[in-house]
């Protein structure tokens, strides 16, 4: 019943029978043998409750946040789209450009702007959490294909663009901050992908 | 965010490997396969974390289908509390043996309905699910359809133990 490369429990069905038998989408045969098989086992049972539960608790039917697990699928479902994407992988010297101190990576979290709606709400105004003894921020902008547009510090966590950086419409940029600290360890936010507006 | 970004790291590996094996054959939304694999992902992380229940879990869960086979024996042969049975500690060998001939009896009969039944039974008695979310669950359409179901099936089971005459709860 298990399908390879899936997290299945040894003995128990596959996500794609559980989310089919959800959804009512299996053939009469393979919902019969779901049932034979939830029939003798408790642990199965339990799980098609919760995940039943967690389905009805999506967006679609109201917000209404429960255990750790619910936020996470949550979650997971909406950044799926990105982690799917095949264009937006960067190329290989972005990859390397933060720094060459070791980086403790999504230590720093990039507040805005993280969509397009905030980019054309920011004027250019970008915003992090702070990090734990962080004595110096770097701020570094990219262009779509790796090459560093603009870099600035700060102790404080923004920093606003000068007016002779000019972001076009439309265009694609990255944006990750580095924090550096007291005791000369680096830690980031990540690369973070805007679409100007 | 511990889950959350382990669950993120588990989906992205191997080039997001689990992402891409899903299927789209028309078996299932994607968002509830999604939902499927984050909560085991989920739970992976806990067992990481916190690892695996063990001992007292078998004692519960015997103990709870010990209690659903009673309550089973009880709707099925009468309202009769089955508090109210001799103990079996006390009472005599016949009386024992009885008891768990009809124990015997009603786990057969149960074993022998349709799997779809099997299950409502489960997650009624065992299990203690709401009517509605045995509807949630199952083919029945309301929380009405379901105790209609309940009450069809507890009537089969009468019928069939009566049959084999195993009229009541009390040896």
């Amino acid at each position: 019943m298990s399908v390879p490369n899936q997290p299945t429990p040894p003995g128990h069905f596959s996500p794609e029978m559980l989310s089919g038998y959800i959804d009512r989408s299996l053939p009469a045969t393979a919902r019969a043998a779901v049932d034979t098989h939830l029939a003798e086992c408790a642990e199965c049972r339990a799980e098609l409750v919760a995940a039943k539960r967690l389905v009805n608790s999506a967006p679609s039917t109201g917000w209404r946040l429960r255990p750790a697990a619910a936020v996470a699928a949550i979650a997971a479902t909406i950044l799926v789209a990105v982690l799917l994407r095949p264009s937006t992988t960067p190329p290989d010297r972005m990859r390397s450009a933060p720094s060459s101190v070791a980086v403790a990576r999504n230590a720093l979290t990039a507040v805005t702007p993280m969509d397009t709606a905030a980019a054309a709400a920011s004027n250019g105004r970008f915003v992090w959490t702070r990090g734990e003894s962080v004595i110096e921020y770097t701020l570094t902008l990219l262009d779509a294909d790796g090459r560093t547009r603009w870099s600035g510090s700060t102790s404080d966590t923004s920093l606003t663009l000068p007016d002779s950086v000019v972001l076009v419409p439309g265009s694609t940029i990255y944006w990750y901050v580095d924090g550096l600290q007291a005791d000369g360890r680096s830690v980031g936010t990540g690369r973070q992908r805007l679409t100007v507006r | 965010m511990d889950a959350y970004a382990f669950v993120l790291e588990k989906l992205r590996e191997d080039d997001s490997r689990r992402l891409r094996t899903f299927a789209s054959d028309g078996s299932g939304k994607f968002t509830t396969w999604l939902v499927v694999v984050t909560r085991r992902l989920a739970y992976d992380c806990h067992r990481q974390r916190y690892g695996r229940r063990h001992a007292t879990d078998e004692t519960d869960s015997t103990r709870a289908e010990r209690e659903a086979r009673r309550r089973l024996v009880d709707l099925t042969s009468g309202a009769i509390d089955v508090s109210l049975l001799p103990d079996s500690a006390g009472a005599s060998d016949e009386t024992r043996i009885s008891a768990e001939e009809i124990r015997d009896a009603v786990s057969r009969e149960i074993d022998a309905l349709p799997a779809a039944d099997r299950l409502l039974l489960k997650l009624r008695f065992e299990d203690e699910y709401s009517a509605k979310e045995i509807a949630d669950v199952t083919d029945a359409a309301t929380p009405f359809h379901v105790y209609r179901r309940l009450k069809h099936v507890l009537g089969v089971l009468r019928r069939r133990l009566a049959a084999r005459g195993v009229e009541s709860a009390v040896p």
